[in-house]
């Protein structure tokens, strides 16, 4: 620690010098100096020197090199090493700049060559060197409280990651007990049902489910905005999980008269994704498609090479939907956008799936985008590694 | 042979629901509802497969799992985790710990089954689910 300066209070002066001719007239030039009023103490040996240093009663050190058979340069080490870090100007009577290099190196704030000293050029040099430590004293101090505030944010981010770890797993258990008991109705164990029954049955089965997606998306932000949400990358075979997503939702699909159909180039190489999350990223897309296209629409699920980028495989989900407005398109992977042509109307979901897809595609080095025709349809691809 | 399972989680609902599903497929189902309890019942009972939840009170379910993998009645029984977090380090952790499946709450009930059977079956396949 350097000592502080109050405004008012004398400069406290350490002269480190062997030689008391040179001492006198360092202490002349001092006391010439107009702007400040200088106390001046001379340290004429190393010993004296490192003693007075380790008092901390300087403001300000000025150093020779030459000191007896050891050099200021080993004083400035051994304070050092003491976390003893008094300012100090160098006053060298060499010409050596190798040797002006290594003391600044080791701490010297600044060096006045003996034969250009002058009581203006020492103020001047006391001056900077003070104003120096000033500042590096107050980059410190701002670097300490980031610090702080950096360490205050990341464990905030912690608590706020713990709360909905909790919320998430306080709504999911009621929330799967009573789709389980959904499910024990309508197969009967408990007596059996007519067919109102089992169709208002199927719409609390599907609330159920929708609540669980919301509950799943809001889990997900939080860890991608704590920096939490990751992926685990291996080779796969792409065909494998769109099939096995698409046999998925076949029956919704079946249910809302859609087609999905595949093109899936023949030599498709193996890529490199985190299969969990990927089938995450092909069901959201295709239940969007889904959401958005009406009875009797066709859903085409395509993947080759990409042609613009060697190495990558593209994948596309188009549809016969309704389209995006065009205005709407670049806000579209917005964190809780929702596209509505009347601000009135209701779209399920929170907003928040296309923002988790884009995320998790760029977590796979990818890109994930969009084009699309009012009336006519969307495309959403997105692009991954080839193994 | 009547084919026994033990389901040790906290949540009465859940439980009571796996009871009366597993139950209408012909097994016998035996309930329990922290981690004590559930390591009384795995050596009084020794079912051919433990359904296990993993946030309980009285120690969760990877301590559960790790006490019964270290004894001797007890470590050939499958365990298949049943649990409402979606933290990924725990189905490393259950995976670790020698599973034979994993699964996350609301669960596919089916594929639980099917997971349900494979374990009684063929007792030391693993199903990363």
């Amino acid at each position: 620690m350097t000592r502080a300066l109050a405004a008012d209070s004398q400069l406290k002066v350490l002269l480190i010098d062997d030689d008391e001719d040179d001492a006198l007239i360092t202490q002349d030039l001092l006391q010439q100096a107009s702007a400040h009023q200088f106390e001046f103490e001379w340290a004429p040996t190393y010993a004296v020197a490192l003693e007075r240093i380790q008092a901390r009663e300087h403001h300000i050190g000025l150093l020779d090199y030459h000191l007896g058979t050891r050099t200021g340069l080993d004083l400035l080490h051994e304070a050092k090493a003491k976390d003893i870090h008094l300012p100090m100007i160098m006053l060298t009577g060499q010409g050596n700049e190798s040797l002006v290099i290594e003391a600044l190196e080791s701490g010297v704030i600044d060096y006045i060559p003996k034969r250009k000293i002058s009581s203006e050029n020492l103020e001047r040099a006391i001056r900077h060197c003070l104003e120096k430590v000033k500042l590096q004293s107050e980059v410190s101090l701002w670097q300490n409280q980031l610090e702080i505030s950096n360490q205050e944010l990341r464990e905030k981010n912690e608590e706020i990651q713990r709360f909905y770890h909790l919320v998430a797993h306080e709504l999911k258990t009621p929330l799967t007990a009573a789709g389980e008991f959904v499910h024990i109705l309508l197969e009967g164990i408990a007596g059996s049902l007519n067919p109102k029954q089992v169709e208002y049955l199927n719409l609390i089965h599907g609330c159920c489910s929708h609540l669980h997606r919301n509950i799943y998306d809001l889990y997900e932000i939080t860890k991608l905005e704590t920096g939490k949400l990751s992926v685990h990358v291996a080779e796969d075979s792409l065909p494998d999980l769109i099939h096995d997503v698409i046999q998925y939702l076949t029956p919704k699909a079946n249910t809302q008269e859609i087609c999905i159909q595949t093109a899936l180039a023949p030599d498709l190489p193996t890529v490199l994704l985190d299969t969990q999350r990927i089938r995450q990223v092909l069901l959201n897309l295709i239940e969007n498609a889904l959401k958005f296209s009406q009875k009797g629409g066709e859903i085409l699920i395509s993947a080759c090479e990409d042609s613009l980028c060697p190495g990558r495989v593209r994948i596309s989900v188009q549809d016969t939907g309704i389209g995006i407005p065009k205005k709407q398109l670049k806000r579209i992977f917005e964190r809780l956008y929702q596209v509505q042509e009347d601000p009135t109307a209701s779209s399920p979901g929170l907003g928040l799936g296309l923002f988790i897809c884009r995320e998790l595609i760029k977590l796979h080095e990818g890109t994930l985008s969009v084009t699309s025709t009012l009336g006519k349809g969307s495309t959403f691809s997105f692009t991954l590694r080839s193994a | 042979m009547e084919k026994t399972i033990l389901i040790i989680e906290d949540d009465e609902n859940i439980s009571k629901a796996l009871d009366v599903r597993l139950q209408a497929r012909g097994y016998k189902v035996v309930t329990a509802f922290d981690a004590i309890q559930g390591m009384q019942k795995a050596t009084g009972t020794l079912p051919d497969v433990i359904l296990l939840d993993i946030t309980m009170p009285g120690g969760n379910g990877l301590t559960l799992a790790e006490r019964l993998k270290a004894s001797t009645h007890t470590q050939a029984i499958p365990i298949i985790f049943l649990t409402a977090s979606q933290q990924s380090d725990l189905r490393q952790k259950a995976m670790a710990l020698g599973a034979a499946a994993y699964f996350e709450k609301p669960y596919d009930f089916d594929y639980l089954l099917a997971a349900l059977r494979a374990a009684i079956e063929h007792p030391h396949v693993h199903l990363a689910i």
